[in-house]
């Protein structure tokens, strides 16, 4: 490739990274305005203290956090255990099932299992509220850590475990002392990759979260649709910080 | 340039970040010859035909091909083509594919005619609609070589085509090559590491060493004649006695000469290694080597004595 | 094998009451009748599936293709370029991968937010342009259905991307060597080597693309407002304002039909898209 070619290639790069970043900075920069009209007046914090002093944006906060760890703890536990159960020996319908479960869209997985959860309030007094999003959100992170975690044994030497075996050990003990410390890298991404996705998700969320259980998400849309409110710019640049230091702490954690 | 040069290095060097890979070569490539380029790896002899080819810019020096100068072109506009050591093979294109797809460009008359024949040359033609992951290693060295000659470059620059073949084909292959090159009359340029390659099929070979050209001449010359310890060392196994160089199969062991120490004698097949230690005079204690029809005479610990022809001594 | 059908067994559960169930729920529903006030009701019926041929839903389904399409036409056209100069940026490749993927990692819902307080009328781009004397009354940016393209592609890019770089990662140089060395100037290059070559990955990016293009709710919902309905909004409020589940029932059947329809059409044996 000569250079003119590349020059080219690398100003067009320019502007496509800067499609995907600008508009997140454009926003960060005006959450510090003193202004609440989109021109520059100033730094100010206030916005941030509007944040910090509204109960409702913190409570819907914890709960979303509350959730998230929740449903990342438990979807990466039993989808690292069936990734390895599926290593051993595939199930088509399980596979099938994952496969659906990421193809699906989200606001049909939502309305599904809002139809379903109806439907299982006719015959007990349940209500929906935290326990339905955290089941909704475990299901639908799942199949994200199934599928990171097989990825990972795809490349694992299957002779390890059999050596393992083959020097005493028991095959629940083969996969405690050999197979899970190799898949350690992966299962950190899998709970990564929960977290992030359980801690974003609106749709699913809005569709099964009952009154005691307004999640970030929801607070944010809810703003977002209602207009003008720097104080949102606040909350999105603190939600993109957080999960930034996150992603570079996990990043660092990995390479450890 | 001289009418029969096709092609010709005036003082190319090419240098990379941290080292000169290659150095001041100047070359001249007589037409419808089978020449050789030959060293080490590392030597700068890829590098060499990745200029030629287009792929590298000379950092001095120009290269000249029928009288034109092409270091400044890019690779699609010179008339030279390349065998690559892993081949390259498009594996979305059939073997047809493959070969028809520089005349695409070039619209060449009778295109069909030509592949047709080309693959006959090769003798692919009967697998001309498979992939080239169906092929064996010998089939797919065909098809890079079809591939290329189909253009009717001046020069073919084959980059150790016979690298990736199993040493047993790798020794037909070398015949068959040195007839493909006599029957199309197309000047190979060929690189290798490997001297017994380079003798027998070379009308001509240019010795390499870290980035510099060593020696060019005949393969007797250079294995006859080596100007340099190098080039002699370099094209096989050489006994090195005050200086002067003796090949082992120049050296025999008879009743009356130098005297030696037979300290072991190693069995390959057709002939026989004997190593022994000269022990008079001030060649005391260093090493030669012979190479017999025969060791069954010799055993370790025996004295004997050794002797070879003035005319094969090597002075350097 | 007692061990792996133990640790089985709690996905499996967790698969059929989160996935399988719901599903099921689904296609009963799509069969019945809509409820007085709300619900379902019996008779069995397949007026649900029928209704889906209104036109008045055929112009939703139309569009919400042609948005689908164009998005990921743009991200490939977007997508593509930038997957090469990754892939040819040498030692700094991971860094170049890693601002592409961290778009991702932040929320989707922020992201989409970024361009309401972007376009909006009293938003930056307006208002900026109203500063510079450009214009005097704001540009209606946001509600239409360029801004939900807009969005898409902001959202979806990275995945276009990551399967395009690892087909153009595993491509080997020397066969574009070799292309030139049989006289293909760079453009033709490109299209006899590098794209047929990069198929997979262009097949892989633009499923991954397309399908929740699709079926997209939240873009289309905060940047298209209520002009720009998708089958993703028809079926939200067939649950919700509405109150006919039969029928959303129905349309969410349709939409993963469609979904599956064209993740068999673009697999290819030996390939896998997840």
């Amino acid at each position: 490739m000569n250079k003119g070619a590349k020059r080219g290639l690398a100003v067009y790069a320019v502007f496509v990274y800067a499609f995907l970043h600008v508009p997140l900075l454009i926003l960060a920069v005006f959450s510090f305005n003193s202004s609440r009209f989109s021109v520059w007046q100033g730094f100010s914090l206030q916005w941030y203290r509007a944040v910090a002093a509204d109960p409702n944006l913190i409570e819907a906060s914890l709960n979303s956090l509350l959730i998230a760890i929740a449903a990342t703890v438990a979807a990466t536990i039993l989808g690292t255990l069936a990734a390895y159960g599926l290593w051993k020996r595939s199930s088509a319908w399980l596979s099938g099932s994952m496969y659906l479960s990421l193809v699906t869209p989200e606001i049909v997985t939502g309305v599904s299992l809002l139809a379903l959860f109806q439907w299982i309030f006719r015959f007990a007094h349940l209500r929906l509220g935290m326990h339905t999003v955290i089941l909704a959100h475990v299901g639908f992170s799942l199949a994200y850590v199934v599928v990171v975690v097989l990825a990972r044994l795809r490349g694992f030497d299957r002779t390890l475990e059999e050596a393992a075996l083959d020097l005493g050990a028991t095959e629940f003990g083969a996969f405690w002392r050999v197979t899970l410390p190799y898949l350690a890298p992966a299962i950190a991404a899998a709970a990564m990759l929960a977290f992030t996705v359980s801690i974003d998700d609106y749709v699913i969320t809005s569709l099964v979260a009952g009154v005691d259980s307004q999640t970030l998400p929801m607070v944010i849309y809810a703003m977002a649709r209602r207009g003008v409110n720097p104080a949102l710019n606040a909350v999105s640049t603190l939600v993109v910080f957080g999960l930034g230091m996150l992603i570079m702490l996990s990043e660092r954690f990995r390479k450890a | 340039m001289p009418p029969e040069t096709v092609l010709q290095l005036r003082d190319v060097s090419k240098d990379f970040a941290t080292q000169r890979a290659v150095a001041d070569v100047s070359l001249d490539i007589p037409r419808g010859a089978f020449f050789s380029l030959l060293g080490p790896s590392g030597c700068g002899k890829t590098t060499i035909l990745r200029m030629i080819a287009g792929f590298e810019t000379p950092t001095s020096g120009e290269v000249w091909l029928n009288g034109q100068r092409i270091d400044p072109l890019p690779p699609y506009q010179r008339n030279v083509n390349t065998v690559f050591q892993s081949y390259a093979l498009f594996p979305h294109l059939t073997v047809q594919g493959n070969v028809e797809f520089g005349l695409r460009r070039n619209r060449v008359a009778e295109a069909e005619k030509r592949v047709r024949e080309v693959l006959q040359q090769v003798r692919l033609e009967a697998k001309a609609s498979r992939r080239p992951s169906e092929l064996s290693g010998g089939e797919r060295q065909r098809v890079a070589l079809a591939r290329a000659i189909v253009l009717q470059p001046d020069v073919l620059l084959l980059d150790e085509p016979l690298s990736a073949l199993d040493p047993q084909l790798r020794k037909q292959v070398r015949g068959e090559l040195r007839d493909l090159q006599r029957r199309v009359g197309v000047t190979f340029l060929f690189v290798t590491h490997d001297q017994e390659e380079a003798l027998s099929m070379s009308d001509q070979i240019a010795v390499m060493n870290a980035g510099a050209l060593e020696q060019v001449g005949t393969p007797r010359e250079v294995y006859a004649r080596p100007r340099t310890r190098f080039v002699a060392d370099f094209l096989g196994a050489m006994n090195w006695i005050d200086g002067i160089g003796v090949r082992p199969e120049a050296v025999s062991i008879c009743p009356q000469g130098r005297k030696a120490v037979v300290t072991g004698v190693t069995y390959l097949g057709s002939f026989c290694h004997v190593a022994m230690t000269l022990v008079n005079g001030e060649d005391g204690g260093e090493t030669i080597h012979a190479q017999v029809a025969s060791g069954d005479a010799f055993t370790a610990g025996q004295a004997v004595c050794v002797t070879w022809n003035r005319e094969d001594e090597v002075r350097v | 094998m007692r061990l792996r059908n133990a640790f089985l067994a709690p996905t499996a559960i967790l698969m059929a009451v989160t996935m399988l169930a719901p599903l099921a729920i689904i296609v009963v529903y799509s069969l019945l009748t809509r409820g007085a006030y709300g619900g379902v009701e019996l008779p069995w019926t397949l007026e649900n599936f029928t209704r889906l041929w209104d036109p008045v839903y055929g112009v939703i389904f139309v569009r919400s293709f042609w948005i689908a399409a164009v998005s990921t036409a743009l991200c490939l056209i977007l997508g593509f370029p930038l997957a090469m100069f990754i892939a040819r940026s040498g030692p700094r490749k991971n860094l170049y991968l890693s601002l592409v993927i961290l778009p991702f990692w932040t929320s989707f819902l922020i992201r989409t937010y970024a361009w309401m307080f972007l376009l909006r009328d009293t938003g930056i781009v307006n208002s900026a342009l109203q500063g510079l004397g450009i214009i005097r009354e704001p540009l209606a940016l946001l509600y239409n259905d360029g801004v939900v393209i807009l969005g898409l592609v902001y959202g979806f890019l990275p995945f276009m991307v990551l399967p395009l770089y690892a087909t153009l990662e595993r491509l080997d140089p020397s066969l574009l060597e070799a292309a030139a060395d049989l006289g293909a100037r760079p453009r033709d290059t490109l299209v006899r080597v590098t794209l047929p070559l990069c198929a997979p990955g262009i097949r892989a990016g633009a499923i991954l693309v397309f399908v929740p293009c699709l079926g997209t709710y939240l873009t289309s919902d905060l940047l298209g407002g209520s002009k720009t309905v998708l089958i993703g909004n028809l079926v939200q409020n067939q649950f919700t304002a509405s109150r006919d589940w039969p029928f959303g029932a129905a349309l969410s059947l349709a939409l993963m039909a469609i979904a599956m329809i064209l993740l068999f059409a673009a697999r290819r044996r030996g390939e896998e898209l997840l």
